[in-house]
């Protein structure tokens, strides 16, 4: 058994007073707008995880492992392919049950079928590698249905207000005039602006980024990078991106941990990216609500 | 659904769980169709969990089903002293010879088959759209995938009667293909299938009568001509809309 890593203190309380993990992003140690993990935050972290342990079958895949996100913060998880990095997300997501420790989402300790339900109504997640299939919907429909649970279900169908939802985030991720185009004829960027888009329709507190840079180039990586800043200021939200691509998750991660041998723990980076230009946080209104 | 869950080996695995279904209905002396339709239903309701379970693709599964079933049926038409054409015959179909019992169940499927995707539409929408992102909602994924298999075996098995088992992709895959090509959402899709499919049916029925052919020959005919049709206009239109 790999040796149990302690990230962060699991008391949010302490964290606001002393983080033993390395900054990655210089601007994740200043106060003010660019940084709302501010010690002004008093409410329970976003996620926290502590003493969790989690596999499949026999096989142990995360060794009690401790994780802090407080609210409004992101962090950026690396590691190898199949070091851990998605049966994280699926913890926090309550798709997989810990063998020990537990897992707390805004607070609230996640237990039961009622606790995961709860949990989905705040977490948008964008799945590794969500490209369309064969089915034809238009781009409307398919960020329409990240609503799904939230606004509709079995016998409540989507309404005008929940067109409109869909029509504001395709309009903040930049891709407002593709709302009637086949999913099938986007570019990779376009396919990944949409599934942020879907993620973002169901008025999350947390996101959660499985791999996004994945079939992109260099220039959509970094307007990729450039949206994930700007979604936060525009919406504070906390966001967890899993990847193996360092130099992308740097450029808007506050922190930065690696996955490794069962045990996550702060990562080292030897050459710290510079961080993007602050996106100016007066959107327009009916973008950046 | 075949097309888009990828159940192009499952539906023969199907077809031939209806033959052992029928086999076992000779042999207790039982009318072919509804054991036939038992079998298919207990096979749709296996092959996705087996799957699932053994993370194998469930095609892979549907080819052991397929082998497995068509050696039991053997063996048990041996062992009922039916004859290989007699057992032959199961495979073959024709929309004239169906029986009332036939035609009520095939529209007692097509009414369902409605019925489940008017209530259940945005989640299958769902499941077919993305079946991991539909979990992670909170969508019963693995119980609409396991229904639309049922759905879509008992769908094969009544096909068996319209046109044979050999020619069933005429009513099973081939409007869907059409329907994929035109279609922009998964609603105009299920629409501009069941209008190729009614086209493709009554045409073949129509083709049969005027130039006595047998209909299920003729009804297939009729399905590939359309396809073929829609293909061409598809590729037309696209070029003049390139063009502008």
């Amino acid at each position: 058994m790999a040796a149990s890593s302690n990230l962060d203190s699991p008391r949010p309380n302490n964290l606001r007073s002393g983080d033993n993990s390395r900054p990655t992003n210089p601007r994740s140690n200043n106060p003010g707008p660019d940084n709302p993990g501010n010690a002004t935050d008093v409410r329970p972290p976003a996620i926290l995880l502590e003493g969790v342990s989690a596999g499949y079958g026999s096989q142990l895949v995360l060794d009690s492992v401790d994780l802090l996100l407080p609210r409004g913060q992101s962090i950026a998880v690396f590691g190898e392919n199949g070091a851990g990095k998605t049966t994280l997300l699926k913890l926090i997501l309550g798709l997989i049950k810990p063998w020990s420790g537990t897992v707390e989402v805004a607070g609230r300790r996640i237990e039961s079928e009622a606790d995961r339900r709860w949990l989905r109504q705040r977490i948008g997640y964008v799945p590794q590698g969500s490209i369309p299939g064969k089915l034809p919907i238009t781009v409307q429909d398919a960020v329409l249905l990240g609503r799904w649970g939230k606004a509709f279900s079995y016998l409540k169908r989507p309404n005008k207000h929940d067109r409109e939802a869909a029509s504001r985030m395709l309009e903040l991720v930049g891709i407002a005039d593709l709302g009637h185009k086949d999913c099938r004829e986007l570019s990779g960027g376009q396919i990944q602006r949409m599934n942020i888009a879907r993620a973002l329709v169901r008025e999350p507190e947390i996101l959660l980024l499985d791999e996004p840079s994945t079939y992109l180039d260099k220039s959509s990586q970094t307007a990729l990078a450039e949206l994930l800043c700007k979604i936060r200021q525009c919406l504070q939200l906390s966001i967890v991106v899993v990847s193996h691509d360092e130099a992308l998750a740097l450029k808007f991660a506050d922190k930065a941990y690696r996955v490794a041998g069962s045990v996550i723990e702060p990562a080292c980076v030897t050459e710290p990216m510079p961080a993007l230009d602050p996106v100016p946080l007066t959107e327009p209104e009916s973008v950046c609500r | 659904m075949v097309v888009t869950l990828n159940l192009t080996t499952i539906r023969f695995a199907l077809m031939h769980m209806a033959l052992l279904g029928a086999a076992f209905g000779m042999l207790l002396g039982q009318p072919a169709l509804p054991s036939a339709l038992v079998a298919i239903t207990i096979g749709s309701f296996v092959l996705g969990p087996i799957s699932d379970r053994t993370k194998m693709d469930t095609g892979l599964w549907a080819a052991l089903f397929m082998t497995g079933s068509i050696a039991a049926a053997f063996i048990l038409f041996h062992a009922a002293g039916v004859s290989a054409m007699e057992a032959f015959g199961l495979f073959t179909g024709s929309i004239l010879a169906m029986t009332p019992m036939e035609m009520w169940a095939i529209t007692a499927l097509g009414a369902i088959v409605v019925g489940v995707f008017v209530v259940l539409y945005r989640e299958i929408q769902l499941v077919l759209y993305d079946r991991e992102l539909a979990i992670t909602l909170g969508v019963p994924a693995e119980a609409i995938r396991n229904g639309l298999l049922v759905l879509t075996g008992l769908a094969v098995g009544l096909s068996m009667r319209i046109v044979g088992a050999l020619l069933m992709d005429a009513v099973i895959l081939l409007p869907a293909l059409g329907a994929l090509m035109i279609g922009k959402s998964l609603r105009q899709v299920l629409l501009a299938c069941s209008v190729i499919g009614t086209i493709g049916t009554a045409g073949g029925l129509l083709l049969s009568m005027t130039v006595d052919i047998p209909s299920g020959a003729s009804m297939t005919a009729v399905a590939v001509a359309l396809l073929i049709s829609v293909a061409l206009a598809k590729s037309i239109l696209d070029k003049i809309k390139a063009k502008r």
